[in-house]
């Protein structure tokens, strides 16, 4: 097979899907960050949102720590190593892939 | 090994020839276009994704939190001060360090408070990845800068006054804290500050400018504010020195507060049952 054909079909498919890729893009930027600013730059749901946080989270990509910040509660988020050498990964194969 | 990039150029070769024989010119080049399309959109889309990857940075001066930090370093110096020339006859001028104290740890502070109060709750916490590699790194780093400019202030003041007795011209017994002419040692201080500041300013602009254009102009005043402020004042360093902090301090407050205003203007916080 072609090798830039093997690398679209080598791509991680947990990562792939759109709504995940935006996190996973927006999680590696930063240490971590809360479920409000996800929701905010994501422009998901709150449904949508915890849904592939769920399925990166079964993954090993994603962290997720509830706590709280006074009486308010926090869901913290951050990209797990794995995580992280994911989506650097991903972006390898689609750059060779194009 | 097989040489990749010239099997594909056979093979482009090959598939020209066949479409010209075939009299098919016009459909390959169709889909010869149609493909670079095709890989232009998809470089495109990987160029929103490294976008992306770059965007929560944004997300860390849209508050004017950070501003807002540097406007209260220079009015705390500025008014220190001021207030020390005021409660100079009186016993309790120790006064006159409060606002020099607040100069120095208020920053933090005010930083802090805003993310806390207003951000967080408003549009979500963030917390940098540099957060957690760089930060004694850089403070030490901004330590020594700090030290520095100021051992060589000091040095080449020293210097510059010692010249000045053996000329005859004034007496080395003056304090260098209470009374520091305008040499060219200090006009390169007051423009290192003015310097320093605009860069500052610039680099947290940076990536802003095209949506706040007046951030061009409270730049250029940034840079030409202090130079008219300073034809104006009289006296040496320590009397010029307070009026020029005000200003930046000033300038950087009114930076802070737009970006502040437009933040809450444009954003709004989150339903009562966010999570």
């Amino acid at each position: 097979m072609n090798g830039q054909l093997r690398a679209i079909s080598e791509l991680d498919r947990v990562l792939h899907e759109p709504g995940r890729l935006m996190i996973a893009a927006l999680l590696s930027g930063v240490k971590e960050c809360d479920f409000l600013f996800l929701l905010r730059e994501t422009e998901m749901n709150k449904g949508n949102l915890s849904s592939h946080l769920a399925r990166l989270e079964e993954a090993g990509y994603v962290e997720i720590e509830k706590t709280y910040r006074g009486k308010v509660p926090m869901t913290l988020l951050r990209l797990t190593r794995k995580g992280r050498r994911a989506f650097e990964e991903y972006r390898e194969s689609i750059l060779a892939a194009f | 090994m097989k040489n990749r990039i010239r099997e594909s150029i056979e093979e482009l070769s090959k598939n020209v020839q066949r479409a010209i024989r075939e009299g098919r010119t016009d459909e390959l080049l169709q889909t010869l276009k149609e493909q670079e399309q095709n890989r232009k959109k998809k470089l495109g889309k990987f160029q929103k994704l490294q976008m992306a990857v770059w965007r929560p940075m944004l997300h860390e001066g849209m508050d004017g939190a950070a501003e807002l930090a540097w406007a209260t370093m220079f009015l705390g110096f500025a008014l220190g001060a001021y207030t020390v020339v005021l409660l100079k006859p009186f016993l309790w001028r120790w006064l006159a360090l409060l606002p020099i104290v607040c100069g120095v740890f208020g920053p933090c502070y005010v930083r802090k408070a805003i993310k806390e109060h207003i951000t967080w709750p408003r549009t979500g916490y963030v917390a940098r990845l540099g957060e957690r590699k760089s930060s004694p790194k850089w403070r030490g780093a901004g330590l020594l800068y700090v030290l520095g400019i100021g051992i060589v202030f000091t040095v080449t003041q020293i210097r510059e006054m010692r010249h000045q007795h053996a000329m005859g011209r004034s007496p080395i017994v003056q304090s260098a804290i209470t009374e520091i002419p305008m040499n060219q040692a200090a006009y390169a201080m007051r423009d290192l500050v003015v310097v320093s500041s605009a860069m500052l300013y610039l680099g947290m602009s940076a990536g802003k400018i095209r949506k706040q254009p007046w951030r061009v102009l409270l730049l250029a005043l940034m840079v030409s504010g202090p130079f008219g402020i300073d034809s104006m004042a009289s006296g040496g360093f320590i009397e010029r020195m307070p009026p020029l902090m005000l200003f930046s301090g000033l300038v950087w407050l009114l930076s802070g507060g737009t970006t502040l205003y437009l933040y809450l203007r444009d954003t709004k916080p989150p339903a009562p049952a966010t999570e």
